[in-house]
């Protein structure tokens, strides 16, 4: 996750509603938002309907940021917002007694953002929602949880099957 | 080159290696470093568009308010023009007087009687309760001619002076075609008068044979027989 700098000068013309300084900020966001939707509901309709909902979201409560230094954060916590509401059929936690627990492994590979990107996709949805949260964008248990609807213990008990199954994917993907 | 001396690195380098190759570790790190993807191109024409529209979107309160605010406009508008208004007269029932300059002398006629017309006519209510007129020119006083009416001759009608009106014999001569049915049984109370008024003197005759002879005697109806030769 790379912490994009915004200009103070392009916050306050944001704040003012000048369709440049929404533009430019746009532009120098938009990758980061729709790599977050995109990755969360592996759809891409999906991923720009929530980019378009995040950037009408963003420019019009703009104005009630109260620290505009944290508008990276800010953008990104809608995102993850509106990815959640987006995809709140889809995002159906397997109960985890029914399966198999796959061996204790030692992983003894090297694999790069390409690599984990493609497992990411390929983990189940529910699974995949709890792991961007927790793992990549640093949401806490108990805050992921509450975002999708479930219980502590079942955000734990997902990532922990989430990262079962990348080690999984990685090493098949690393073979082919 | 060739010449500088080279160093031995720790023995623990080796193990550092390998905990970096921990998985956990490796997410830890790879995934700060996630590819982005690019949005479509249209993506800003749509959340232009999105924005515009929200944007015309106007809260209920406000329209709520600019159509009290209207209709209030309207009521005081109407209020203040009916207050300034004059009250609206036929002109054409006014009598407008003007100052007319006329070239020759006219000599006013000399009043007969003390009562003029003007005195005579009482002062309308309604021209004084809607716009009292200023006169500006006196009113000329004229005299009224006596018109005498003609003498009627009317014909002098003598009445016995015996005769009442209220007053009825049965001894009449002139028998009434009035039916007075009195009756004093309770069923019948009120009495019922039976009268010739409208009806044809052909039906009256009719009337009086049939009342006669349906009384007392039985009527009997022939056929006329037609008699061939």
């Amino acid at each position: 996750m790379t912490q994009i700098q915004l200009d103070s000068e392009l916050i306050e013309q944001v704040i003012a509603q000048d369709r440049k300084a929404q533009f430019q900020l746009f532009e120098l966001t938009k990758r980061m938002v729709y790599s977050l939707a995109f990755r969360m509901l592996d759809d891409e309709d999906m991923a720009h309907d929530v980019l378009q909902d995040t950037y009408v979201q963003v420019f019009q409560q703009i104005r009630n940021l109260k620290h505009p230094e944290a508008l990276t954060s800010w953008i990104r916590t809608i995102t993850a917002r509106n990815a959640i509401r987006k995809g709140k059929r889809q995002f159906q936690f397997e109960k985890l007694d029914q399966i198999e627990e796959a061996g204790e492994d030692q992983f003894e590979s090297w694999f790069d953002g390409e690599l984990l990107d493609q497992a990411i996709r390929s983990l189940p949805p529910g699974a995949r929602a709890i792991f961007m949260l927790v793992a990549v964008e640093g949401y806490p248990h108990q805050e992921a949880a509450k975002l999708l609807g479930v219980s502590e213990s079942t955000s734990k008990s997902q990532l922990s099957y989430a990262k079962k199954l990348l080690k999984t994917r990685i090493k098949t993907l690393l073979q082919a | 080159m060739k010449n500088l001396p080279q160093h031995t690195p720790k023995s623990t380098s080796w193990d550092k290696i390998l905990q970096q190759q921990d998985f956990d570790t490796q997410l830890e790190k790879v995934s700060l470093d996630l590819p982005h993807f690019e949005p479509s191109s249209k993506a800003w024409e749509g959340i232009v568009t999105e924005l515009d529209s929200e944007k015309r979107i106007v809260p209920i309160w406000k329209k709520l308010a600019a159509a009290m605010v209207l209709v209030f406009t309207i009521a005081l508008s109407w209020v203040l023009l009916e207050k300034d208004q004059e009250p609206n007269f036929e002109t054409d029932l006014l009598t407008q007087i003007r100052d007319i300059s006329i070239p020759i002398q006219v000599e006013k006629p000399i009043l007969e009687g003390k009562e003029s017309f003007a005195e005579m006519s009482e002062p309308s209510t309604l021209t004084t309760e809607t716009k009292p007129i200023e006169s500006k020119q006196e009113l000329a006083e004229v005299s009224i001619p006596i018109i005498a009416l003609p003498n009627l001759e009317i014909p002098q009608v003598n009445l016995d002076p015996t005769y009442n009106p209220n007053q009825f014999t049965a001894s009449s001569e002139n028998k009434s075609l009035h039916e007075v049915d009195i009756s004093w049984d309770k069923g019948r109370s009120k009495m019922r008068v039976k009268t010739a008024f409208g009806k044809s003197q052909e039906e009256l005759q009719s009337n009086r044979k049939y009342q006669t002879s349906s009384s007392k005697t039985i009527q009997i109806k022939f056929k006329n027989k037609s008699i061939t030769s």
